[in-house]
């Protein structure tokens, strides 16, 4: 008889289970093999589109996402607010924000975070489904989007952040490309400005409208540092809304990504 | 990844396999899913072993297991819809010191108050680990980490009596 439910917990009998570590391996490199197959036939396809749409006048990508693969950087997106400067945080980059998508899949338009694609193409972004969960995941060139973490949207608190998420791009990316962490959430509509601070410096993140005025706004951005695994820079991770030039409220790491 | 980095990665396996396991039997309840969730997480710790092997691998990997764990239930709560209440027979309830006890016990725990208990009080994590791994603030494990362990507390008061 065990007295505590601690002890129950670490002494319990399991039933047996097991992993295989060869199974693992080869089930990765199964993995590895399609995901690269894929990116040859994406590549293939692509090439075709460019060389059919040179050749045949008014035939090509039609969506306003299909940007180019190298997007004029420092270009201020339209749907993006400017934010006033305070503390010289630096320039938000600049991806073309607004892809669209088959409507049973998400709700308002898909937000797109930046133009890193993993090996498949896709894009990292942001969206709300029409169910209202609030999720951050990947568009692919033909607009359709794949959650990697979702939550139930609330209004956000007039004084403090709404919803919150600390993501990056979950692997497959191109040998080298740095999986860097995006900062994104919601805020009440008359915020001006939300700043990122991390350990390499601030950063500001844009600021767009919700489909529903009672969500307020999001915000989002790449803040070129690597996702936390571990205390090492909590400390120095956090972020500050303003309301003009006055701070309106700021959240601690996981204040921030907690709600 | 080469044959030394496949090796390196296997004896990872072999060694944080079996705390990875309960974790996820733990969380789920069922050995079959809990074995399926270890090795989904595994597989995509592996695909990115390069990465993350200098780091801490293993709190990542029981941070994919919780995602995984979580995002298997959203996706049954979607798939799950239908009028007709399929109908189940009750768990029969057992003694303490079978397995079965003690997930009838954590069963009755909200999703949120059983990961927290898990991790904080099987896997060993503190507070702000378990935040991260959940993705929660701090405030909310360790009023969930209260809240959760209160109520298997007295859960197990309460079949105990019955039991004895």
């Amino acid at each position: 008889m065990f007295d505590d439910v601690l002890d129950l917990l670490e002494r319990a009998p399991e039933p047996v289970m097991r992993v295989d570590p060869s199974r693992i391996i080869s089930a990765g490199n199964r993995t590895r093999r399609r995901r690269r197959r894929l990116t040859l036939m994406v590549s293939a396809a692509a090439a075709i589109g460019i060389a059919g749409s040179s050749i045949i006048t008014g035939w090509g990508p039609a969506r306003q996402d299909m940007t180019p693969a190298s997007p004029a950087r420092g270009t201020a997106p339209t749907t993006l607010t400017s934010p006033t400067t305070l503390t010289s945080p630096t320039t938000p980059t600049t991806p073309s924000d607004v892809a669209e998508t088959g409507a049973e899949q998400t709700w308002g338009p898909v937000h797109v975070m930046s133009q890193q694609r993993n090996r498949q193409g896709q894009r990292p972004a942001l969206y709300l489904t029409p169910d209202r969960m609030f999720c951050i995941g990947t568009v692919d060139a033909e607009g359709a989007v794949t959650p990697s973490v979702c939550r139930q949207i609330k209004a956000p608190p007039p004084d403090d952040f709404g919803t919150g998420y600390a993501w990056s791009m979950d692997g497959d990316l191109p040998t080298g490309a740095a999986a860097n962490e995006f900062a994104a959430g919601t805020v009440a509509r008359d915020i001006t400005k939300v700043v990122v601070r991390t350990e390499r410096g601030d950063v500001t993140a844009h600021l767009t409208r919700a489909p529903d005025p009672e969500l307020g706004q999001f915000y989002w951005v790449e803040t070129g540092v690597p996702v936390l695994t571990s205390d090492k820079h909590l400390k120095d991770r956090s972020r500050v809304a303003y309301r003009g030039t006055k701070v309106a409220f700021s959240c601690g790491y996981y204040e921030c990504v907690g709600k | 990844m080469g044959r030394a980095d496949d090796e390196e990665f296997a004896d990872f396996v072999q060694v944080s396999s079996a705390r990875l396991l309960r974790t996820a039997w733990l969380l789920c309840g069922n050995p079959v899913h809990a074995e399926e969730l270890v090795q989904a997480a595994l597989e995509r710790v592996y695909l990115k072993w390069g990465r993350i092997r200098d780091g801490e691998p293993l709190a990542y990997t029981r941070r994919v297991v919780v995602n995984l764990h979580a995002d298997s239930l959203r996706r049954a709560r979607r798939e799950q819809l239908t009028d007709a209440v399929p109908e189940h027979a009750a768990p029969a309830v057992t003694g303490p010191e079978e397995g079965d006890y003690l997930q009838h016990l954590l069963r009755q725990l909200p999703l949120r108050e059983r990961q927290v208990v898990v991790l904080r009080h099987y896997v060993g994590e503190s507070e702000a680990q378990a935040a991260f791994t959940l993705g929660v603030s701090v405030g909310t494990v360790k009023s969930s980490a209260s809240r959760g362990l209160a109520r298997l507390r007295a859960l197990h008061a309460q079949e105990g009596s019955h039991v004895r």
